[in-house]
C-alpha cells in the first residue's frame, strides 16, 4: 500500500531517546522552547519600556473606535508610578476610555445587536 | 452626532468647492449617464485613451496627472448647474445609499432624538435613575447596558485598571460635588468646548448627591436639554439634506454632502484576512480611519468554527447565535467584534481619532488604480490612498448539483457561510434531516461528516461520497489517507469513495443520488463541500494579474499588487521567499497575510517586511486524529513519515509527516499527527533552513512523538 515516494518509519522509544548525533538536529534542540522560531505577535513591550500598541494582545483595543484612548490611558498609566496614580494622575484618561467604550458600545452587544 | 451638524456648517465654505468638484468629477468617472447601473462615458475616446471601463476621467488625468481629482473647476462650472440638478434629479428617483436610506430616515431621526436622549439621561444619570422613567422608559435597559459596559471595560484593560479604579471613583466624586459636569462625550472638540468638560457618568450612578446639587443639576439640566432640543433641531435638518430627501430641496450643501466616500485605508473584503489587516493598520497608525466593503451582510466572523466548534461545544443557540462553549468554559461566538466596534461608513470621515468602518452587502466590482477608488456594484465609488483585496473564495459550484430541478435544490446546500451552518444545525436538531450526504473529499467536507457524526451520533445517518480513494488524500500521504479513512469509517460514517454522482432527483420527501456504481442514495440533504474558488472577477475587472497556476492575484512578498493595492487571505498569490509562489486558503493564513499586508500599507515606503511566517493549520475528521501541519504539505511530493510505536495505553498514535521539496529534496512541509507542543515552531525552523535531511529519524527527536520518561529527564538535559 506504501508508495515508493512515501516513506515510513517507526522509531521506538530506545532509539527516540538515544543520544542526538546529527548536528543539525543538537543546533535546533539546543534552544529554549519556545525560541525554535521567532513568534509573529510582538511582546506587550517595546525595548525601551512602552506599551507595544503592536501587541497582538491588544489588537482589537487600539483598533476599536476607542484606540486613541485607550493608547492615551495605557501610556499614562505606564508611565506614572504608584504614588502618582494613588494620588489620581490618568483617572482623566482611564474615564475618557471607559466613557469611549460605553457610548460606542464597541467592547459589548448592545440591546438591538444584530448579528 | 451633533459635531457633524456644527462641523458641517463652520467648513461649508471651503467643502462647497470641492463637493461641486467631486460631483463632477464621480459623475465623469460615473460615464455622465447618470444612472448607476449602466455607465456610458459622454464622450469619444481617442484611441489608447480610455478602456470604456468606469474608472479615469482622462480630462483630469491628462491637466493633472497625479491629482486626477482636482482639474479645472473653471472648466465645469456651466456644466455644474445642470450636473447639480441632474443629480438631485437621480438621487430622489434613485436609492443613492441604497438599503441605507429608507433606513436613514428612520435613522436620522431615532439618531437625533437618541442623541438627545442619551444626554439627557445622563445628564439626568446624575441624580436618579428613576427620575426619567416616564420619559424614556426604554432608558433604564440601555442604562444598564452602559453600566456594565462601564464595567466590563476595566476586564478588557486588564491590570492597569484595578489599580486605578479606585481613584477613578474618587475623582469623580470630586468633580461632581465640586461644579456639575455632563456626561457629554467630549464627543469632538467643537462640540466639547461648549459644554462643561466631559466626566462620563455612567458606572458610578451610585454616587451620592445631595439635594442642592440635585437643584442645581435640574436647572442645569434643564438649560442644556433646550440648547440641545435646538441643536438636534438644527442637526435633523441638516442629516434630511444630507440624505437628499424629497421633502427638501436640493441645496448646495446637500450637494457638498454627496461628495463620494473616501478613506484612506479600504478593504475589499471583510473576512479574516480583512478583519486582521485592520488590527494591523490601526495598531502601527494609531488614528487611521479603515473600511472594509463585505459582501456578506455579517459581521466580521471566524469561519473554521462552522465546520468544528460549533459542532463540537455548540448547544440548542448555536444554530441562533453561533455560539458554542471554548474549552476554557466561556461561551463565545464566531464574530471577532459586535457592532458598535464598527464606526459608520458616514461617520467614518469625521472621526477624529479614526477607527474601523464596515460596509456590509456591498460589493466592490472594480478597482481603478490610477484614479485610486474602488466601484461598488451600485454604482457608487469609494476614493482610497490605500486598498487591500482581501475577497478570499466562495465555494464551487458543481454542475450536476446545479443542474437538478428546483424541488431537488431545496435539499442542496453548499456550505460557507453562517447561514449554512445554520440550517444544516436547525435541520438536523428538529430532526428534519436524518439522513445527509456530505459530497467531497476535502478538509471541509471530511471536518462535517466528523462532527455532525460527533454531534448527533445514531440521530443521523451521514454518507460521504467523494471521486477520489480517501479522505484528504491531496494532503495526506497514501499510507495515513487509508489509515484515516478507517478511523472514519469506525467512526460512523458511510464512506462511499470512488463515486461519482451521476444525477440527483426530488423523490417524495428527499433527494436520491444516483452513483456511478449504480447504487442510489436516498437523503434528506445534500451538503456540496467539493472546492473553492476564488472570487476572482475584482483581479480581472480591474486589470491586475491573476496567478494562472494559483489562481489569485499576484502580489510580490510584500503582498503588494501594485501600487497602493496590496493582497492578503486566499485571495492572493504572494511570493514565498521559500516555497515560491503561494496561494494558502486556511484561516491561518488568513489571519498573517492579513496583518503583514496591513502593516505594509500602514509603513509603505518605510519598512515593508516580507512574508515570512508560515501559516499552519488544524484539522480533524476522526476521532483521535488530531492533524497539525505548516508549509507545502502537498501528497504529491516525496515524503517522509516517522511514527511512534502503537502505545497500547493510548489511541493516539503520533507520526510525523515529511514534505520533500520536488527540485532539491528539502524539508518544505511538516505535518503532525497527534504531535503537539511547539512543534509546529520547530517544522517553520526546518523548513526555513531549507533542510536537507539524511536521517529522518534523527530530525523526528526534534518532535515530542514520546513522553518524556522522568527517569530520563536528566540524561536527556545532560545530552542536549
Amino acid at each position: 500500500m506504501t508508495s515508493t515516494k512515501d516513506e515510513v518509519l517507526r522509531i521506538t522509544a530506545d532509539e527516540y531517546w538515544q543520544d542526538i548525533k546529527d548536528d543539525y538536529v543538537r543546533q535546533v534542540i539546543m534552544k529554549e522552547s519556545g525560541e525554535f522560531y521567532p513568534s509573529n505577535n510582538p511582546g506587550p513591550e517595546t525595548p525601551d519600556g512602552k506599551v507595544n500598541f503592536e501587541c497582538h494582545c491588544v489588537g482589537h483595543l487600539v483598533a476599536s473606535p476607542c484606540g486613541y484612548e485607550f493608547r492615551e490611558a495605557i501610556s499614562c498609566q505606564k508611565s506614572a508610578n504608584e504614588k502618582e496614580i494613588e494620588e489620581g494622575a490618568c483617572g482623566k484618561e482611564l474615564l475618557s476610555f471607559m466613557e469611549c467604550v460605553t457610548r460606542t458600545q464597541c467592547f459589548a452587544a448592545g440591546p438591538n445587536e444584530e448579528k | 452626532m451633533l459635531l457633524r451638524a456644527v462641523g458641517r456648517q463652520m467648513t461649508s465654505v471651503i467643502r462647497h468647492q470641492t463637493a461641486v468638484r467631486n460631483i463632477a468629477i464621480s459623475r465623469v468617472a460615473l460615464g455622465g449617464g447618470g444612472h448607476h447601473h449602466d455607465p456610458q462615458p459622454v464622450y469619444i475616446p481617442k484611441p489608447g485613451s480610455l478602456d470604456w471601463s468606469l474608472c479615469s476621467s482622462p480630462h483630469a488625468k491628462s491637466a493633472h496627472p497625479f491629482e486626477p481629482y482636482k482639474p479645472d473647476v473653471g472648466s465645469f462650472v456651466g456644466a455644474v448647474v445642470f450636473i447639480g440638478l441632474t443629480v438631485a434629479a437621480v438621487l430622489l428617483k434613485t436609492d443613492t445609499f441604497k438599503k441605507d436610506d429608507g433606513h436613514h430616515h428612520h435613522h436620522t431621526h431615532s439618531h437625533s432624538k437618541q442623541s438627545s436622549h442619551k444626554k439627557e439621561e445622563e445628564v439626568v444619570h446624575h441624580e436618579e435613575p428613576e427620575e426619567k422613567h416616564e420619559e424614556v422608559p426604554s432608558l433604564e435597559t440601555r442604562n444598564t447596558e452602559e453600566v456594565h459596559a462601564a464595567h466590563e471595560a476595566p476586564a478588557a484593560v486588564e491590570d492597569p485598571v484595578p489599580s486605578t479604579s479606585k481613584n477613578v471613583d474618587k475623582e469623580a466624586v470630586a468633580s461632581e460635588s465640586a461644579e456639575t459636569k455632563t456626561a457629554e462625550p467630549e464627543d469632538n472638540s467643537a462640540e466639547a468646548q461648549e459644554k462643561p468638560e466631559g466626566t462620563p457618568a455612567a458606572g458610578h450612578d451610585a454616587t451620592p448627591s445631595t439635594s442642592k446639587v440635585r437643584s442645581y443639576h435640574f436647572k442645569y439640566a434643564f438649560k442644556f436639554l433646550k440648547s440641545l432640543e435646538r441643536k438636534a433641531q438644527n442637526y435633523q435638518n441638516l442629516t434630511f439634506l444630507f440624505f437628499q430627501t424629497a421633502e427638501e430641496p436640493t441645496t448646495s450643501e446637500s450637494k457638498e454632502e454627496k461628495s463620494p466616500l473616501h478613506c484612506e485605508y479600504v478593504i475589499i473584503g471583510s473576512g479574516t484576512a480583512a478583519y486582521y489587516a485592520s488590527l494591523a493598520i490601526r495598531a502601527k497608525q494609531a488614528e487611521a480611519k479603515v473600511l472594509m466593503i463585505g459582501e456578506e451582510t455579517e459581521l466580521p466572523y471566524n469561519r473554521p468554527p462552522l465546520s468544528k466548534e460549533l459542532w463540537w461545544y455548540g448547544d440548542e443557540s448555536a444554530a441562533t447565535k453561533l455560539d458554542y462553549t471554548s474549552l476554557s468554559g466561556k461561551k463565545r461566538d464566531i464574530f471577532y467584534e459586535v457592532s458598535g466596534f464598527f464606526v459608520s461608513p458616514e461617520d467614518i470621515p469625521k472621526a477624529v481619532h479614526g477607527g474601523v468602518s464596515l460596509l456590509r452587502g456591498k460589493k466592490a466590482v472594480k478597482i481603478c488604480a490610477e484614479d485610486k477608488k474602488v466601484i461598488l456594484d451600485d454604482g457608487t465609488t469609494v476614493g482610497y490612498d490605500k486598498v487591500l483585496i482581501a475577497t478570499g473564495v466562495r465555494p464551487k459550484k458543481e454542475k450536476v448539483f446545479e443542474e437538478a430541478s428546483e424541488e431537488a435544490k431545496e435539499r442542496i446546500t453548499y456550505y460557507h457561510y453562517p447561514k449554512d451552518f445554520k440550517r444544516v444545525e436547525s435541520g438536523l436538531a428538529d430532526k428534519s434531516v436524518q439522513k445527509l450526504t456530505i459530497i467531497g473529499n476535502g478538509l471541509l467536507a471530511s471536518e462535517l461528516a466528523y462532527s455532525i457524526k460527533r454531534k448527533y451520533g445514531d440521530g443521523v445517518e451521514v454518507h460521504q461520497v467523494f471521486e477520489q480513494n480517501h479522505p484528504a488524500e491531496d494532503i495526506l500521504p497514501a499510507h495515513l489517507a487509508q489509515k484515516s479513512s478507517e478511523a472514519i469509517r469506525s467512526s460512523g460514517v458511510d464512506l462511499r469513495a470512488k463515486q461519482k454522482v451521476e444525477g440527483v432527483r426530488k423523490c417524495c420527501k428527499n433527494v436520491v443520488l444516483k452513483l456511478s456504481d449504480g447504487s442510489e442514495l436516498r437523503t434528506d440533504l445534500i451538503i456540496v463541500a467539493t472546492g473553492e474558488e476564488t472570487n476572482s472577477e475584482i483581479i480581472e475587472a480591474s486589470g491586475l494579474k491573476i496567478d494562472e497556476k494559483e489562481g489569485g492575484v499576484k502580489a510580490d512578498k510584500y503582498l503588494k499588487v501594485t501600487d497602493n493595492v496590496w493582497a492578503a487571505g486566499a485571495i492572493a498569490t504572494y511570493e514565498d521567499s521559500i516555497l515560491g509562489a503561494r496561494r494558502v486558503s486556511s484561516w491561518e493564513n488568513a489571519q498573517i497575510s492579513g496583518r503583514l499586508a496591513g502593516e505594509n500599507m500602514a509603513t509603505a515606503g518605510k519598512s515593508e517586511k516580507a512574508f515570512w511566517y508560515q501559516p499552519s493549520f488544524f484539522t480533524k475528521f476522526a476521532p483521535h486524529l488530531h492533524i497539525n501541519a505548516v508549509g507545502q504539505c502537498d501528497s504529491s511530493l516525496e515524503t517522509v513519515t516517522v511514527h511512534a510505536e502503537p502505545d497500547p495505553e493510548n489511541p493516539l498514535e503520533k507520526a510525523v509527516v515529511f514534505y520533500k521539496s520536488k527540485t532539491d529534496g528539502t524539508v518544505v512541509g511538516v505535518l503532525l499527527v497527534n504531535v503537539f507542543g511547539p512543534s509546529l515552531d520547530v517544522a517553520r525552523r526546518i523548513i526555513d533552513d531549507r533542510k536537507r535531511v539524511e536521517e529522518f529519524k534523527e530530525i523526528a527527536k526534534l518532535f515530542p512523538l514520546y513522553e518524556l520518561p522522568k527517569t530520563e529527564e536528566e540524561t536527556k538535559e545532560k545530552s542536549a
